[in-house]
């Protein structure tokens, strides 16, 4: 997601096309918005969903910067004071934080399916061979699930390594997202199937061609088994033991392996179609990447990295009144007037 | 309206001096008393009051502001600008629905967020009385407000009920902000 966040615009081709589309900008040379283009889809799919998250991170943080505001001094003082809004932490403010935690997560859910969704369309509604099935919305989201968890795990293992954050990311939370990446992993290979099968069905030359390359010719036979292998074969049975899945450097390397296989299954399943016959040779134009594209790829690689570490400096990674209230309520405990049920963690 | 702060190492304690000030006659439906934590406690612990919020309908209205903006803006383009394919209508109805879904739930979002704000009261620009302790030490703080001699009462029940410390605005002035 945050690679998606910070590569709006190279996404979008041209980008400083963008005025042509969003606003009616050169009417002399023809050039009017239409919303019947992906390209317009796209960067409103997108929009919301950068924009709906980065509102839930801040609004979910306002009483941590009222922590930290509490603790500095100077101008890092006036900064948190300022993004804090004057919190104060009163009953009604928590029962706002608790509601607005739940609704978020409920609007933001249908946003992110949509968004998947929206750019599996951009190759769907195409006509290239390979590109237009009608799976390819769910797919896309459930690969995007496979690899989103996976890259979340990754990450939280180098945190607990490096931040030594053993209590806030214990073994049982990676257990939990184990036993969550089977049950997506068996869903993601379902629509993998779905997707040759399709092809397969609709049996249109076109199709059946630059499938056989994908599955038969090399290099794309060849990143087949490395797709299948990484993202499913390896991974999913190791995760179907307890003691694996709460052992943290198996995680850490398995998950790692889902990364590289679930780049290379969209890489799989993209570039195959640009292949070109051409005619008189017989011979297939390749699409071979240049030196800016291969830059491109390896910094929004770094670029996450940057942005982590970024965020982890000047934010809470972990919300600290929730770790606060996690360790309050650990059993059933007489509180005030009440006894209270206690938040019974795993 | 002056108000004070006491700062109670316990639940127990600060509901106690909530009760306190209930029965000398601050009323928490009128706000004459309010709790302050650094985390979350289950609601009525303190025995405290939260007024009705109207939360639930931001993201409501927000969903229809953005569903007719979106409605407007495909709808628009297209009349305006209209591209007349094989005798086909100008109005293509399923790039319509995509952009006005965008818009319905990024305007259900924006609305919640201005909802939780505003639900909130924040920005609060008043400030009011607080004091760090009770995010740094866990401190639980019960804010009395009224004219002065119903504060100097309000100061006499939390010594009495057994406060750590007692905060009276002047002290406290801006620590919020």
């Amino acid at each position: 997601m945050r690679r998606r966040r910070s590569f709006p615009l190279i996404h979008t081709g041209r980008p400083w096309r963008i005025a042509y589309w969003v606003f009616p900008y050169d009417f002399n040379h023809q050039i009017f918005p239409n919303p019947r283009s992906p390209l317009v889809w796209d960067p409103s799919a997108i929009f919301t969903y950068l924009t709906g998250s980065a509102l839930f991170v801040i609004v979910a943080l306002i009483p941590d910067f009222a922590a930290i505001r509490d603790r500095s001094t100077g101008t890092r003082k006036l900064i948190y004071g300022a993004l804090a809004m004057g919190w104060r932490g009163t009953p009604r403010q928590w029962k706002m934080q608790t509601i607005v935690g739940v609704l978020l997560s409920a609007l933001i859910l249908p946003v992110f399916v949509s968004v998947h969704s929206i750019v599996s369309w951009d190759f769907a509604v195409s006509l290239v061979p390979i590109w237009h099935a009608t799976v390819f919305a769910p797919y896309f989201v459930i690969g995007a699930v496979h690899s989103g968890v996976s890259a979340v795990l990754t990450l939280m293992a180098i945190m607990r390594k490096f931040f030594g954050w053993k209590n806030q990311l214990r073994p049982e939370h990676f257990d939990a997202i184990g036993r969550l990446l089977i049950a997506v992993a068996c869903a993601w290979l379902y629509f993998f199937m779905l997707d040759v099968f399709y092809a397969i069905y609709a049996a249109e030359p076109a199709e059946l061609t630059v499938m056989e390359l994908r599955f038969f010719s090399w290099p794309w036979g060849a990143l087949f088994w490395v797709v299948l292998i990484t993202s499913f074969i390896i991974p999913i049975p190791l995760w179907l033991k307890r003691s694996n899945r709460r052992n943290i450097t198996l995680m850490f390397w398995s998950s790692i392996l889902v990364n590289i296989g679930m780049w290379s299954e969209r890489f799989w399943l993209i570039v195959p179609g640009l292949q070109r016959k051409e005619e008189f040779t017989y011979m297939w134009n390749v699409y071979n990447p240049n030196l800016v594209e291969i830059g491109l790829v390896v910094g929004s690689v770094a670029m996450v990295g940057l942005f982590l570490l970024l965020f982890s400096k000047v934010c809470p990674p972990i919300p600290l009144w929730e770790i606060k209230e996690g360790q309050k309520f650990t059993a059933e405990i007489p509180l005030g007037r009440m006894r209270v049920p206690a938040i019974v963690k795993e | 309206m002056p108000q004070i702060l006491g700062l109670f190492k316990t639940p127990e304690l600060a509901a106690d001096a909530a009760q306190a000030l209930k029965n000398a006659g601050f009323d928490p439906h009128k706000g004459d008393y309010d709790i302050l934590t650094g985390c979350p406690y289950p609601e009525e612990v303190f025995g405290e009051h939260v007024a009705p919020h109207r939360l639930f309908l931001f993201p409501i209205i927000g969903a229809i502001c953005g569903f007719v903006a979106g409605l407007l803006i495909t709808g628009g383009m297209q009349v305006t600008y209209p591209m007349i394919t094989g005798g086909k209508p100008i109005l293509s109805l399923p790039p319509m629905v995509i952009i006005t879904y965008e818009g319905t739930m990024l305007g259900a979002i924006i609305f919640t967020i201005l909802g939780t704000l505003f639900e909130s009261r924040l920005p609060n620009l008043e400030g009011g009385v607080y004091d760090p302790r009770i995010t740094t030490d866990g401190f639980i703080g019960v804010v009395a407000q009224g004219p002065a001699e119903r504060v100097a009462e309000a100061e006499s029940i939390f010594q009495k009920v057994g406060a750590e410390d007692v905060v009276r605005e002047a002290a406290a002035a801006g620590r919020t902000s």
